[in-house]
């Protein structure tokens, strides 16, 4: 009898462990919105890259451009989906004015907003940008079965338990197994700045920043900061790197929390279920 | 006999019952930047500001912290940061190295990792001083090296375009 009670108990403890699995997700595309931060660089020798300070009458600073990007339509052509994207600008014009004229950015900044298409390879998640290819930061389409690549690597992947993220909006979340993608291979990132304070321009200390550092869940990039040969948006005429951080939805919240199904803990239910077998063999035993 | 078997049967659910994780590692943590209470962790609170100013803007973000289990911290242990003239030298160490135990009974190291960086700094001249917008890139990982499990890796802070709080002066 207390056996039985043994096994009810497990049985319990099963279940509730596997609770945690994630249930399939739809095979329509996901609806993502985010905030970009475009950080204009200049290249330095082969692996280092310094931001682009600039010096006005009136404010000083770095090239930087701040935007919100859209998914519009994600067309799906097997092997590849062309994902059309829509960027708000969302700097004060007279800041993006400055840099216009003084031939920093492109004057389609001025625009309110811009749509470019992206032709994403599902296998490697990249587009081609300068002849190279790129990961592409708003979204995973194929996290399974996919090789991640990024210029000159394929990404290596590591499984987080648990992440405390901050989404587009100030909104903190709790990311349940999340997967970090990074290439190993890094830059200095060498942070310079003109100040309207002081009107001196000053450089930090270099620092190793990775290629490519993304963090993602299912079929959503929750945050990426990629250094991109060229900028994808073609404000900037060089090098940048692109920050994108995922906006909260409902969707987004409930898929970011979930566990998945590929949990260690399972690993764990070994010693319960010996348990389980060696009682089960010692009572057969016993009644005999 | 039925005894003997009883008592195997629980032992084995104990053992397994105190393997798991699932309690060990119950997080309680509050979501302040920078600042983040582990109830189950000996741990008792981890509070982590470091200072990076960029004119009236500040980040902070030091280093304290409390616990019961011989917090052998070594607060900031091969840590350092610097900042002179708006210069920040950011450390590739770990922020900090505690040894804890929890409910689990069992003794591991806990390593926090950060990484900060500038993405942008702008001021601007107005008719009342100057105004500043700040962006930083902030992250802080946890990694607890188990000595009889897995080593589990925790991102407790990810906040990758920070704006950079300004003060009024």
């Amino acid at each position: 009898m207390k056996v039985k009670i043994l096994i009810v108990l497990f049985t319990i403890l099963i279940v509730s462990t596997a609770s945690g699995v994630a249930v399939g997700s739809t095979n329509s595309f996901p609806q993502v919105e985010g905030s970009v931060v475009v950080v204009s660089l200049n290249q330095n020798g082969s692996e280092t890259y310094t931001t682009v300070p600039f010096l006005t009458n009136t404010s000083g600073g770095n090239v930087v451009y701040k935007g919100w990007v859209k998914v519009m339509s994600f067309q799906d052509f097997g092997g590849n989906v062309r994902i059309t994207v829509q960027l708000r600008f969302d700097d004060p014009p007279f800041y993006l004015r400055n840099l216009t004229e003084r031939n920093l950015l492109s004057d389609r900044v001025l625009n309110k907003t811009i749509t470019v298409s992206f032709l994403v390879d599902r296998q490697s998640n990249t587009f081609e940008l300068n002849g190279t290819r790129v990961f592409f930061p708003f979204l995973f389409p194929q996290p399974g079965n996919s090789k991640p690549f990024h210029i000159f690597e394929f990404l290596r992947r590591e499984k987080y338990d648990t992440v405390r993220a901050e989404l587009a909006n100030g909104t903190g979340t709790k990311v349940a197994d999340a997967l970090g993608l990074y290439s190993t291979r890094t830059f200095k990132y060498v942070f310079c700045s003109a100040s309207i304070a002081t009107k001196n321009i000053t450089c930090e200390n270099p620092i190793d920043l990775r290629y490519a550092d993304v963090m993602t869940k299912s079929r959503y990039v929750v945050g990426a900061d990629v250094l991109f040969p060229s900028d994808p948006f073609g404000i900037y005429h060089g090098p940048v790197m692109l920050s994108f951080q995922l906006a909260p939805s409902e969707d987004v919240l409930r898929a970011l929390q979930e566990r998945e199904g590929d949990d260690r803990r399972i690993y764990l239910m070994i010693p319960v279920l010996l348990g389980i077998a060696v009682s089960g063999l010692v009572l057969r035993r016993g009644k005999r | 006999m039925k005894h003997l078997v009883s008592l195997v049967a629980l032992l084995m659910v104990l053992v397994g019952i105190q393997a798991m994780p699932v309690s060990a590692y119950y997080y309680a943590g509050s979501d302040i930047l920078g600042k983040f209470v582990d109830t189950a962790d000996s741990v008792l609170n981890a509070h982590i500001k470091l200072v990076a100013g960029y004119g009236d803007a500040y980040l902070a973000f030091d280093v304290a912290i409390s616990g019961d289990y011989g917090v052998a911290v070594g607060a900031a242990s091969g840590y350092s940061i610097k900042i002179a003239d708006g210069m920040t030298i950011v450390s590739p160490m770990y922020l900090l190295k505690a040894r804890s135990k929890d409910y689990d009974g069992l003794e591991k190291n806990v390593k926090y990792y950060k990484t900060l960086y500038w993405k942008q700094k702008y001021d601007q001249k107005t008719s009342y001083g100057y105004r500043v917008v700040a962006i930083a890139y902030i992250k802080v990982d946890r990694k607890i090296e188990h000595a009889l499990w897995f080593d589990s890796k925790e991102t407790v802070i990810y906040s990758p375009n920070t704006d950079v709080e300004e003060m009024c002066t």
